[in-house]
């Protein structure tokens, strides 16, 4: 990248430097190496196609009402068995697991957004206002999350946009801190100070330059931050206070399973669901800890 | 014949890495006699630290494996040795001294504590008594207000001062051989200056024998017995001190001399060796210093020189040998 | 010591004052404010209750007003009461609290129990069986939900091998007396306290496996191993002895969650705890109740910062206090 040529507004107005770029191509060379990692990801990969084409692939409405198969373990014909009304456990595991992952991903999403704005702002503006921003994502810290979460559910009524916009309260200080951290060491750097001297304007400095690099350790964030959500999501439906029948996910599976496999002993009712939740996690957390390694080569083996 | 008091032979350590098997050192050999002071010099990456740790069987395995040869305390084989007969060496026999002061010392215990728990394990003294052998170490080594400062911790010391509470460490129970590794390194020149003299006077009182480790050579004279140039994980020449200097039969150990700067006598160049050390799998077929060698002919790239005997008790690893030693050299014998 | 501990309490204060105007703010959301759905809705409250509750609560001050009427209240001793039972808050509360601390107790202790030994047993024994199992193991535990783990746990031990309970804390239908009783007492609270400690007891394994890792590795381990010390010396006095100080840091933390994550537990086994009581008070829009549930766990999480830095601070010699 040359700095003396009369083409240095050109160069400074790259987005990445080229450092940066090849060291994306270094760090999914490093993940690839990484077995449980991509074992994860193929298991993610395979669950969300099964999610999305299963329940058109299998042909079987997770409404219909057969009380000739109701209660039935697991067979040939309802590989996770049957509930109360007959109505196969599969299909009705599938489509939960949209919704389920819907939720997570737009939270995640949610969470990123925000927790970005205020870490870009807090870590680029300093002073004052960084000062301020950060009190506050202590304040957030402090909140009893669950609690709060149930609070808001149960007040506001439980509708996609709520339970989403509820778990996005309270995880977006991590990636706060995170992008914030960012943005206070690269606004140092001397690609920052090169464009400024050109005068380019503070905000597309923000946005265009620095941006793209502090997100790097908030894919990990984002990565765990899939399992953290799955598991909020599904621990409020199970406590009855997440998305009311006929929407079920999981988490809501659960819940109605509760009885049946209490007292009646229909153990496949909260098994498989509960199952599909735990291998969820798990894979996402394989690939975070995979990118985790990938991204950041100088952590020690452990 | 007496049995030599530490006699190591053709000791070989590699390590597992991602990027394959790193060969630190590479058949090393060489004998200690009681009271006798060694120095073992050589850049960072020649392996020297490895052997030492070796010695006391301090190298972590994985990623570390011992890949051949015999070190013997007193005729006592202590490569494989058990653990439990190497802790009751380790410490009280022989006792080594760590590079790195300021990271060698355990910042929780109190350095009261850390000395005490040697003595007391090694000697099972009362604690009346290991507390006055732990004034006394300490004031042997130069740390005013011995007996008020035990219940200090580490940070509370300076480099130079942790330095010596780490020799106290080692002198604690009368090892007959003391390996400091590197012990001024990290320090500055003046402190370097005193530690040295430090342990030129205990060695006087106390008699026992050292292997020095370091990578200047200027150190070395006026300090120990023999010297032994370490290259690439290979011993490249083995000498009595004053012949090292007098007759360097090796270009590598030519070089080293010729980068130290001499009071007196001429002005000259400092030269440095250009180049760095090798890594990773020796080359058998091949002098591991050919490419940074003012010597080097054809058949150095084709041929592994050993290790052979250049003058009385002096041994080269170099095609050239007698060329080199016979040249004549830019440093006089130190003194 | 003592003037830090002062200082850091009083600046947890404003911290308090802050997470108290949110969690304020945060119930007047309620779409038409507290007390609108009541009226026919969840609570047993009439049109004219709903009056008598507002003119009493004074619900009809501006919101600054009520915040101050609100925080003062809490500060003083006075939580209110409740709009469902009339009791006061604080009564209520008491009435759940012991519970609750009962099992976040029990599994706090629990997973030090199981998580130092195996955790500082597999750094020592790194790159063994035991190492890859135990890592392995944690890794697992981290990921399974809690109230999947209770629900396979009833089927198993309630339902199918009938050994333990299913819910409460003791047996209704009749009263046990001594190693009887003892023994009811503890099978009720065998499966809540497992399911409770789950996460974190696997949390903490690969914590500690973590730290003492990373103090084995150290230079002064080294040392203290070249100086011929036994090995259970050079781990307990040298190695774990600084490596608990992050430890400690990190299960002190623990225990907030802890109490969080009671809520489900005491969800699936009927436990009457104040997690359970923060659910009935939020179906019932019990203001008063519910807010002076989120002030005790904000307290607690504040307190238990506040301990573990006071307790990092005592334990490593390297920080003074002015």
């Amino acid at each position: 990248m040359s700095s003396h040529t009369l083409g240095a507004e050109p160069a400074a107005e790259q987005a990445l430097p080229r450092a940066a770029r090849s060291l994306r191509h270094d760090a999914w060379r490093r993940f690839r190496r990484h077995r449980l990692a991509l074992g994860g990801l193929g298991v993610l990969v395979v669950l969300t196609l099964a999610v999305l084409l299963g329940p058109v692939v299998l042909g079987i409405d997770p409404q219909a009402i057969d009380f000739g198969a109701k209660d039935e373990g697991p067979s040939l014909a309802h590989p996770m068995g049957t509930d109360e009304l007959g109505r196969d456990q599969l299909v009705r595991v599938l489509v939960g697991g949209r919704l389920t992952l819907a939720v997570a991903g737009a939270a995640v999403l949610a969470s990123i957004v925000v927790g970005v704005l205020v870490g870009a702002l807090a870590g680029y503006a300093g002073g004052v206002l960084d000062n301020a921003l950060m009190r506050l994502v202590d304040v957030f810290y402090s909140l009893p999350g669950l609690f709060v979460v149930i609070l808001l559910v149960t007040l506001l009524g439980a509708g996609f946009v709520t339970i989403v916009a509820a778990i996005a309260f309270f995880t977006w200080m991590n990636t706060a801190r995170l992008v914030r951290a960012s943005y206070l060491s690269l606004k140092e750097m001397e690609y920052v100070e090169a464009a400024r001297t050109i005068g380019v304007g503070d905000v597309k400095i923000a946005i265009r330059h620095i941006l793209p690099n502090a997100l790097t350790p908030v894919i990990v964030s984002a990565t765990l931050g899939i399992a953290t959500a799955i598991l909020i999501e599904s621990a409020l439906s199970f406590l009855g206070l997440g998305f009311q029948p006929p929407r079920a996910t999981w988490g809501g599976m659960l819940n109605e399973s509760q009885n049946a496999v209490i007292n009646q002993g229909h153990w496949w009712r909260g098994f498989f669901p509960g199952m599909m939740i735990f291998v969820t996690v798990l894979a996402v957390n394989y690939v975070g800890d995979g990118l985790r390694d990938a991204l950041d080569p100088r952590r020690a083996e452990r | 014949m007496s049995v030599p008091l530490l006699e190591v032979s053709g000791l070989a350590v590699g390590f597992d890495s991602d990027d394959g098997p790193v060969h630190a050192v590479n058949d090393i050999s060489f004998t200690l006699e009681e009271g006798e002071a060694l120095a073992i010099v050589g850049e960072s990456g020649s392996g020297k630290s490895v052997t030492a740790l070796s010695i006391m069987g301090l190298v972590p395995r994985p990623p570390g494996r011992i890949d051949g040869g015999s070190v013997r305390f007193r005729g006592r084989e202590l490569l494989g040795a058990p653990e439990r007969e190497l802790r009751r060496v380790r410490g009280r026999e022989i006792a080594m001294v760590y590079q790195d002061p300021m990271s060698s010392l355990n910042p929780g215990l109190t350095i009261g504590r850390q000395l005490g728990d040697v003595i007391s394990h090694h000697l099972g003294l009362e604690r009346r008594e290991v507390a006055e052998r732990a004034i006394e170490l300490l004031t042997l080594v130069g740390i005013p207000n011995a007996a008020g400062r035990l219940g200090d911790h580490a940070h509370q010391f300076s480099g130079g001062q942790r330095q010596r509470i780490l020799i106290a460490l080692a002198l604690s129970c009368d090892p007959a051989v003391l390996i400091a590794d590197e012990p001024t390194t990290a320090l500055d020149v003046t402190v370097q200056a005193q530690i040295i003299e430090l342990v030129k006077g205990l060695r006087e009182r106390l008699g026992m024998a050292i292997i020095w480790i370091t990578h200047d050579l200027g150190v070395v004279a006026g300090l120990v017995d023999k010297v032994a140039v370490m290259y690439g994980g290979y011993a490249v020449e083995q000498a009595p001190v004053r012949e090292l200097f007098a007759r360097p039969s090796h270009p590598y150990t030519v070089g080293l001399l010729r980068s130290l700067p001499t009071l007196g006598g001429e002005r000259r160049r400092l030269t440095p060796i250009p180049g760095s050390p090798p890594h990773g799998a020796p080359r058998i077929d091949a002098c591991p210093f050919a490419p940074r060698c003012d010597w080097v002919i054809e058949r150095c790239r084709q041929e592994f020189p050993q290790l052979a005997a250049v003058g009385c008790e002096h041994g080269a690893a170099c095609h050239r040998r007698d060329e080199v030693r016979d040249a004549p050299t830019i440093v006089d014998a130190a003194s | 010591m003592g003037t830090y501990v002062i200082r850091r309490s009083l600046q947890a204060i404003p911290l308090l004052i802050g997470i108290s105007i949110v969690i304020f703010l945060l119930l007047q959301m309620t779409p038409g404010g507290p007390l609108a759905s009541s009226e026919g809705g969840g609570g047993r409250a009439t049109a004219e209750r709903t009056e008598r509750l507002r003119a009493q609560y004074g619900l009809d001050d501006p919101l600054p007003v009520q915040y101050l009427n609100w925080a003062g209240g809490i500060v003083t001793g006075d939580w209110g009461t409740s709009f469902n039972t009339g009791r006061p808050v604080l009564e209520a509360i008491a009435d759940r609290l012991p519970t609750t601390l009962l099992l976040t107790g029990l599994a706090f202790g629990v997973s030090l129990l199981i998580a130092l030994p195996i955790g500082i047993l597999a750094a020592t024994r790194q790159y063994s069986v035991f190492d890859y199992v135990s890592s392995g193991l944690s890794f697992v535990g981290v990921a399974t939900p809690s109230f999947w783990f209770g629900l396979m746990l009833l089927f198993l031990f309630s339902f199918e091998l009938g050994w333990l309970p299913s819910s409460g804390l003791e047996d209704l239908r009749e009263q046990h007396v001594g190693l009887a009783a003892v023994w009811d007492r503890m099978s009720h609270l065998i499966m809540p306290v497992a399911v409770l400690a789950l996460i974190s007891t696997a949390q903490l394994t690969r914590y500690v496996r973590g730290a003492m890792l990373d103090v084995l590795h150290q230079d002064y381990v080294r040392t203290a191993r070249g100086s011929g010390l036994s090995e259970r010396t050079v781990v307990v006095r040298h190695a774990f002895r600084n490596a608990a100080i992050p430890v400690v840091t990190v299960a002190v933390l623990m225990i907030p969650e802890l109490f969080l994550g009671a809520v489900i537990t005491e969800s699936i086994f009927a436990i009457p705890g104040m997690g359970r009581l923060f659910i009935e008070s939020a179906d019932l829009r019990d203001y008063p109740v519910l807010l002076g549930i989120l002030i005790i766990a904000a307290l607690l999480v504040v307190m238990a910062n506040l301990l573990a830095d006071v307790l990092y601070g005592l334990l490593d010699p390297r920080i003074t206090y002015e």
